[in-house]
């Protein structure tokens, strides 16, 4: 298989579909799709943006990527070879591969143990070094995050969150992955030290042969930086996609721009932009087939759109959009 | 005439055998049928100031100072008179809403129970009450929806649930700490709309505590910016989002500027240790004005337009820059 080929991805997801069913009040069984084919793409050293409100499916796609969960439906490649739901057996070698940053730092780290023994528990998966060299690792890894070795003795409780975000980062560094999904890795912190793990990073991208990394956010604001195509995906599937520049500066689907206004200081009309009064979550992915999903939110809803599934279509080169009034809304 | 007049506020906890300075000497006043912003990092004492308010603290607090909640002292008045001020004069939105509701008995009977307590209604009369409310901030299916717990609610609702519980007596002042927090944009937006609603018919005062800036600009007429347990700089919205006074305001603006440069801009180092009260200004070891006089010495506040404070050394140079 020639999948590292120049441009080809290192990780593929097709069709992903997954289903989650709840009891609903009495014996009735309700399926919710948290994922309905979602399909993209991921190249070597890139970084990737996914983004979309609480319950779209954002963290689901991350844990079927890392085997966490099992698709319905559809495939992940990676380097050209199937991984869902491999046997822990075949899963194990590729784990290393294939790291996530969580959204919480402090309930992602053992409190028991001090930053350089996390650490070290995560390079038990690099069975090429021995223990001197780990240890020197470990001290390179908390280089690499602007933490500095002094952090390696502290506990999770004597750090702040930013601080232990990098910590965070820097563990799932450490078995030189080749793939980083950081599931709102800056949700938790304050706006004012978000700076500190986007442009950290911003210099990670900088290095040869790094990860790519997937960002996971609700917030745009966050990805202006760091990401270089971005995908819009909403109650399980994608409705827009394409490069950071088309995204913000030419986003084409209502949601997109909705979400851009709602991470916009100081604008009085982007109430209007979010749409309906009712509850805006996952109730809305049950709702009746054969139309957009985002009718009910929608501002520029015609009859149509009750009518038709909406398609991801391409409108411009690299970018592809869900709505078959893209053209029209300029 | 100001609802709320807070004089000297000073709040420390013990915590084994240390002092953690709280807040550190807060003035401010809230003036009837405002919408005030509290903004600041966490740990700025935001949530501190408002517990205070209602003296909602742990027996290892001491709170000193004056809260005057329409010419009356709320720090020093007894217990029962205080809890008929708590909920009906001044009810509070908590913080992560699923936390802030009993798990263990059904959203409407928290509600109820809300009404009973204030206002002597009897059990069915408070029922009905409290499905009319959950209604009034958009619960579909009301009736339905207040017979169930709190872990059948999503987050949305659950901040709604807290929002209901909060205008049932209908109060003079209303404080909602990050209402918004752990909500996706598209349901803060809602909750937002939702708070300014009910504060727009109950005729009331809001406090909205927070740290994101995008919110206090569409909110807040009035705002007043936290640091380290300290006042650092009150005024109008527009006044102090467009011409900041003080550099801790304009260094937090410049996180949720948008802008096309490559790297993103945060506010280096972090909050200090609230262990020792610092000498001089607290934000000095982060500033990039800092001068000698920055460590020195406390900035008092400064009147740089009318209405416009700020506690810095160099607060006229800041707001003309």
């Amino acid at each position: 298989m020639n999948a590292e080929a120049a441009g080809e991805a290192l990780l593929r997801i097709e069709g992903a579909t997954k289903r989650f069913s709840l009891r609903q009040r009495g014996w009735r069984r309700q399926q919710v799709v948290a994922l309905d084919g979602v399909s993209m793409t991921l190249r070597r050293g890139e970084t990737v943006g996914l983004v979309g409100e609480s319950g779209s499916g954002k963290s689901t796609l991350g844990r079927c990527v890392l085997n966490l969960l099992r698709l319905d439906g559809g495939r992940i490649i990676y380097r050209g070879r199937e991984i869902q739901a491999l046997p822990e057996r075949e899963w194990r070698p590729l784990r290393r591969r294939l790291q996530m940053v969580f959204q919480n730092p402090v309930s992602s780290f053992n409190p028991m143990m001090t930053i350089e023994e996390a650490l070290l528990d995560a390079l038990r998966q690099v069975p090429e070094l021995d223990h001197a060299q780990r240890r020197q690792r470990v001290g390179d890894l908390l280089e690499q995050v602007q933490l500095g070795a002094r952090f390696a003795v502290l506990y999770p409780y004597e750090m702040s969150g930013g601080q232990l975000q990098r910590a965070a980062i820097a563990r799932a560094l450490a078995p030189q992955p080749d793939f980083i999904f950081l599931d709102e890795p800056t949700a938790n912190l304050d706006m004012s030290i978000r700076g500190q793990i986007i442009n950290l990073l911003l210099d990670l991208q900088q290095r040869e042969g790094g990860p790519g990394f997937v960002f996971v956010t609700h917030d745009l604001r966050v990805l202006r930086y760091v990401a270089e195509r971005i995908y819009v995906i909403t109650q399980g599937h994608i409705v827009e996609s394409g490069s950071r520049d088309q995204i913000f500066h030419a986003p084409r689907h209502p949601w997109t721009r909705a979400l851009l206004e709602a991470s916009s200081i100081g604008r009085r009309d982007r109430r209007q932009a979010s749409g309906s009064d009712g509850e805006a979550d996952i109730s809305l992915a049950t709702s009746p087939e054969g139309g957009c999903r985002l009718l009910a939110r929608c501002p520029h809803a015609r009859e149509r759109c009750a009518r038709e599934t909406q398609v991801l279509r391409e409108i411009e080169p690299g970018q592809q959009v869900r709505c078959w009034r893209a053209e029209e809304l300029d | 005439m100001s609802l709320l007049q807070i004089e000297g506020l000073q709040l420390q906890f013990r915590v084994d055998r240390e002092t953690v300075y709280a807040l550190r000497g807060v003035d401010l006043s809230v003036g009837a049928g405002t919408r005030t912003a509290i903004v600041g990092e966490s740990g700025s004492g935001k949530t501190a100031l408002t517990l205070s308010l209602l003296r909602l603290l742990p027996p290892n607090a001491q709170v000193k100072g004056s809260v005057r909640f329409l010419g009356r002292e709320l720090l020093t008045l007894d217990e029962a008179a205080l809890r008929q001020v708590r909920g009906a004069q001044i009810a509070m939105i908590f913080q992560h809403a699923q936390a802030a509701l009993n798990p263990l008995l059904p959203v409407g009977r928290q509600i109820a129970d809300v009404c009973r307590q204030h206002s002597g209604m009897g059990r069915a009369e408070a029922w009905e009450r409290a499905v009319e409310v959950l209604a009034a901030t958009g619960i579909q299916q009301a009736a339905a929806r207040a017979r169930d717990y709190p872990h059948q609610y999503s987050g949305g609702m659950a901040q709604r649930a807290l929002i209901a519980m909060a205008l049932v007596c209908e109060p003079q002042l209303l404080i909602a700490d990050e209402p918004t927090s752990g909500l996706d944009v598209a349901v803060q937006q809602q909750v937002l709309a939702l708070v300014e609603q009910v504060v727009a018919r109950l005729d009331a005062t809001l406090l909205l505590i927070t740290h994101d800036l995008a919110v206090v600009a569409d909110t807040c007429d009035q705002i007043i910016v936290m640091y380290a347990g300290e006042v650092m700089e009150t005024g109008a919205t527009a006044q102090v989002l467009e011409r900041p006074a003080n550099p801790y305001t304009a260094a937090l603006l410049a996180c949720f500027e948008q802008t096309d440069e490559a790297r993103m801009p945060f506010i280096p180092g972090r909050t200090p240790d609230m262990r020792q009260a610092p000498t001089g200004c607290s934000f000095a070891g982060r500033c990039a004005m800092t001068r000698d006089i920055c460590h020195q010495q406390r900035p008092q506040a400064v009147e740089v337009a009318p209405g416009h404070f700020s506690a810095c050394h160099f607060a006229q140079e800041v707001a003309d820059a």
